[in-house]
């Protein structure tokens, strides 16, 4: 698992950014440039929380089965202020011990997360090579037939049938949206961290 | 959710990411929310799975146009409209989606949400599509299709 450390940050809303993208690109190269995955664990103030041992195992065959390397999707995180900090991290790290317990081959496993000082909080994931399917979907080069997109389709209803009937239940654009503050007519307005 | 937060892997299977974050912080016009139900929108009812059932129907069109839903359109009076129940405004669905997907769209994108389909349901209707019915005709397959050998290079002995 220690062999390559690819740094990719999740094709987020912020990509369309372009201010965002160069700053996301400066803190990826900045990451590449350290000797690697386990010494950056190390050396930042992180969080890594281990996986019960019977998932560990299954969750290193599943990373080799993808990729050896592993994915960084970037978070978003305020550093305003220390006391909003520590409850944000507190949470932050409550909530991606959750999110790790969930396995399922539809659903993108969270291996783990870091949290450094200087840069911002991250996720682990396992590696997509084709990268997300809205790439996919707007990379002409690559036909897309039947034989292609029904067993796409199927995995994510099966990895949201997942998630709906997981216990408690995970609705996946939940979270993502009550952080979205829509004013009355709506235009979308600047948009802060909720915590649950 | 949307199509940029479905992975895909070497194989050409998809995963779902992104889910469940509470902490996100997103600036503003960056996230447009096309794929949001329209109770949400309206502020009447928190998420739910019906909700994510709604996103999958977008999804879908998405799948189909290979496009953006409602591309350079106006994003206000887009959202205005898919809350207006007497709008009911839904992206455009493209002439080439299968008769069986076209369904299960118009299904996921249910004023109601207590109408949509659950995702249980969702899969098994997926399950019984076989992989020819759902292609995508676009019109470089169709070309394909016609074109032969044949004109490409001339036959010189004729068959008997």
């Amino acid at each position: 698992m220690s062999s390559v450390a690819s740094t990719m940050a999740l094709p987020d809303p912020c990509e369309l950014d372009p201010t965002i993208a160069s700053d996301r690109n400066e803190e990826v190269e900045g990451i590449d440039s350290m000797p690697g995955l386990e010494d950056m664990i190390e050396k930042t103030e992180s969080a890594i929380f281990q996986a019960p041992k019977e998932n560990a195992a299954r969750m290193s065959r599943q990373a080799n089965l993808h990729s050896k390397s592993l994915k960084f999707a970037k978070f978003r995180g305020s550093t305003s202020d220390k006391g909003t900090w520590k409850k944000l991290r507190k949470s932050f790290i409550e909530e991606m011990r959750q999110l790790s317990k969930l396995r399922h081959p539809c659903i993108c496993t969270v291996m783990g997360a870091v949290i450094g000082k200087s840069v911002e909080p991250m996720l682990v994931m396992e590696y997509m090579d084709h990268g997300s399917l809205n790439d996919l979907l707007k990379n002409d080069t690559i036909v897309i037939d039947g034989e292609v997109i029904l067993p796409i389709l199927r995995d994510i209803s099966q990895g949201l049938r997942f998630l709906h009937s997981a216990n408690p239940q995970v609705i996946h654009g939940g979270t993502f949206y009550q952080s979205l503050s829509i004013t009355d007519d709506f235009s979308i307005a600047v948009l802060t961290i909720v915590s649950r | 959710m949307k199509a940029a937060n479905i992975l895909v892997d070497r194989k050409f299977r998809a995963k779902v990411a992104d889910f469940g974050l509470s902490q996100k912080k997103q600036l503003g016009g960056t996230g447009t929310p096309f794929w949001m139900a329209p109770e949400l929108l309206r502020k009447e009812a928190a998420n739910s799975s019906a909700s994510d059932v709604f996103s999958f129907g977008v999804i879908l069109v998405e799948v189909y146009s290979r496009k953006d839903p409602y591309e350079g359109e106006s994003t206000k009076d887009i959202l205005k409209e898919i809350a207006d129940k007497s709008i009911r405004r839904r992206p455009t669905v493209p002439d080439n989606c299968p008769p069986q997907i076209r369904s299960m769209i118009s299904d996921c994108l249910v004023d109601e949400g207590e109408m949509r389909p659950t995702f249980q349901e969702l899969d098994t209707r997926l399950i019984r599509i076989d992989a020819e019915a759902v292609d995508i005709k676009t019109r470089s397959s169709r070309i394909n299709k016609t074109v032969s050998l044949f004109d490409i290079f001339p036959r010189y002995v004729d068959s008997p």
